[in-house]
């Protein structure tokens, strides 16, 4: 029973994640973001700090809810900015080289094996709760996502995807707008950072790597670009892959989990591309 | 104020590099306007610079020297390149509603169906609120689509009228001359002061010619819009175009047509 509690909470949480990562940052502004994981890291380290450093209490650990959100928005606010001219690759690796600066900042933070000790917010103490709470905010994105799919917006996106100039002549502010979705997503991602800081009342650095925010962004690939249904099923497939990994190799050594569970991801990646070339659920090409 | 845009005389372009390749007003001529109520036509042999002096028209580029006038105000006046010059530049050229473009390779984003794209033209600033999108569906179609409705039945009876049957149709389904189509009634149905169009005959259906050309001419009659093409077509030109600028040689000469 716990560990099908613990497993759907970490579902629900990876999904909440994956949709701002598949269903708005990639799927909307066209940006590769593989570096996007540092939002959901922003969310989860500064929980940390205000919990572990600054000793919040249980109803002022509340706050960072705001403050969290402000802080990864600010930061893809000034990201959103400087690199509004490289598109494609160029933005790619930016993006990796922001993943792996945020993780050495937070290494330095945190110190290497991460916060653990984090205060469970008032009335959220028990596992249940945050699995609540969790749903909830997983509903919250899918009504927006499904809202936004049939806005305007979502069609000024499609242009902008296809080609900027075009874009630009159409009286399309192509800035404003990246910054807009950069902004959005990156709230959406910190707030499933914070909750996985709840619920695992520690930030564990293993799983915010540069390696696991490539298995996510292949993972979203291969359910499918700009669809919820395969957000859904990536994180599905994320949490039981690792779960079983941890589960089997746990007498062994945990370095050994995550490179087999690279290879793991590598291989279905590779079929995907060969087999699927849409995703599953998508209808865009990769 | 009957002038939409005015090019100085002086004004001149050339892409750097390249400086024996350059398109120019001479300086002891008259500028050169765009003036509402009025079609131009732009005619020149390849590689004269048609599609530059059209991209200079639309901010994309800058004059290398003499300078444009975009509704009475200078926008910009050439050499150093700033980022921010260069945003305000493209601000400026294609205000909402100011100047639609259409290219020679119809772009159009695969992933949306064709009425979307039509749709798109006609952009209203409330659509682009991110708000909207939180509220439930039926509130915000309430407030900000009730303009939207007719436009809709508009855009279906254009595009009826050009045999695209189905409109919900994705844009990924149709042949390049439908695609180029597509973007010639997307001008059509825009609210633009200004079009400028490349080519807008090409790969088109002659009974389809005719009728975008009354449309079109329909487009600027009593209002305060007018259109710049680029045509090669010379039966084209002469029932279709008021002013003509031939290219050649570098120089940019105007002739009224007839």
């Amino acid at each position: 029973m716990e560990l099908i509690l613990s497993l759907v909470t970490k579902f629900i949480i990876y999904s909440i994640f994956l949709i701002s990562l598949n269903n708005l940052m990639i799927g909307k502004s066209g940006y590769w973001a593989i570096g996007h994981i540092c939002f959901f890291y922003i969310g989860a380290v500064v929980t940390g700090i205000l919990s572990v450093i600054y000793h919040f209490s249980a109803s002022l650990i509340y706050l960072t809810f705001f403050i969290a959100p402000l802080i990864s928005s600010v930061i893809a606010f000034l990201l959103s900015v400087s690199t509004s001219r490289l598109k494609g690759d160029f933005f790619m690796f930016i993006s990796i080289s922001i993943a792996i600066l945020c993780n050495v900042a937070a290494e330095y933070i945190a110190g290497p094996s991460g916060f653990s000790g984090i205060n469970r917010p008032a009335g959220l103490t028990s596992d249940i709760s945050i699995l609540s709470v969790s749903i909830v905010f997983f509903i919250l994105t899918i009504i927006y996502v499904k809202n936004f799919n049939r806005h305007p917006l979502n069609r000024i996106y499609s242009l902008t995807r296809t080609s900027e100039k075009s874009a630009m002549s159409f009286g399309i502010n192509v800035l404003r707008n990246n910054v807009k979705i950069f902004i959005l997503s990156s709230i959406i991602a910190s707030i499933s950072g914070i909750l996985f800081a709840f619920y695992s009342t520690g930030t564990d650095p293993q799983r915010f790597s540069l390696n696991e925010a490539v298995i996510l962004f292949a993972l979203s690939i291969i359910g499918g670009i700009d669809s919820i249904k395969g957000s859904i099923i990536a994180a599905i497939f994320y949490v039981l892959v690792i779960y079983l990994l941890d589960s089997l190799f746990s007498g062994v050594s945990d370095i050994y989990a995550t490179k087999i569970a690279s290879l793991v991801f590598g291989l279905i990646l590779i079929l995907a591309i060969k087999y699927k070339p849409n995703g599953l659920f998508g209808k865009r090409k990769i | 104020m009957k002038e939409i845009i005015t090019l100085s005389p002086g004004f001149s372009f050339s892409y750097s590099g390249r400086e024996n390749y350059i398109i120019q007003i001479p300086k002891e001529s008259e500028p050169m306007t765009i003036e509402y109520g009025k079609i131009y036509g732009i005619q020149g042999p390849n590689g004269s610079g048609k599609t530059t002096l059209l991209n200079v028209l639309n901010g994309f580029l800058r004059p290398t020297e003499g300078y444009i006038t975009y509704y009475n105000t200078k926008t910009f006046n050439i050499s150093k390149r700033s980022f921010k010059e260069n945003v305000t530049v493209i601000k400026v050229a294609n205000f909402l509603d100011g100047v639609r473009r259409l290219f020679q390779v119809p772009i159009l984003a695969d992933d949306i169906s064709v009425l979307d794209s039509m749709l798109l033209v006609k952009r209203n600033k409330l659509d682009e609120r991110f708000w909207n999108s939180f509220n439930p569906q039926k509130l915000i179609l309430r407030l900000i689509n009730r303009a939207k409705e007719s436009d809709t039945e508009e855009a279906k009876a254009l595009l009826k009228e050009f045999n695209f049957n189905d409109p919900s149709v994705s844009n990924s389904t149709l042949s390049y001359g439908q695609r180029r189509l597509i973007t010639v009634l997307q001008m059509i149905f825009s609210d633009a002061t200004l079009l400028l169009m490349d080519e807008p005959f090409a790969n088109i259906h002659d009974d389809y010619v005719k009728k975008i050309k009354i449309l079109l001419k329909l487009y600027i009659k009593g209002r305060n819009r007018s259109i710049v093409i680029i045509e090669h077509d010379n039966n084209n030109m002469k029932d279709f175009v008021d002013i003509i600028w031939t290219l050649i040689d570098t120089n940019i000469t105007v002739k009224e047509n007839g």
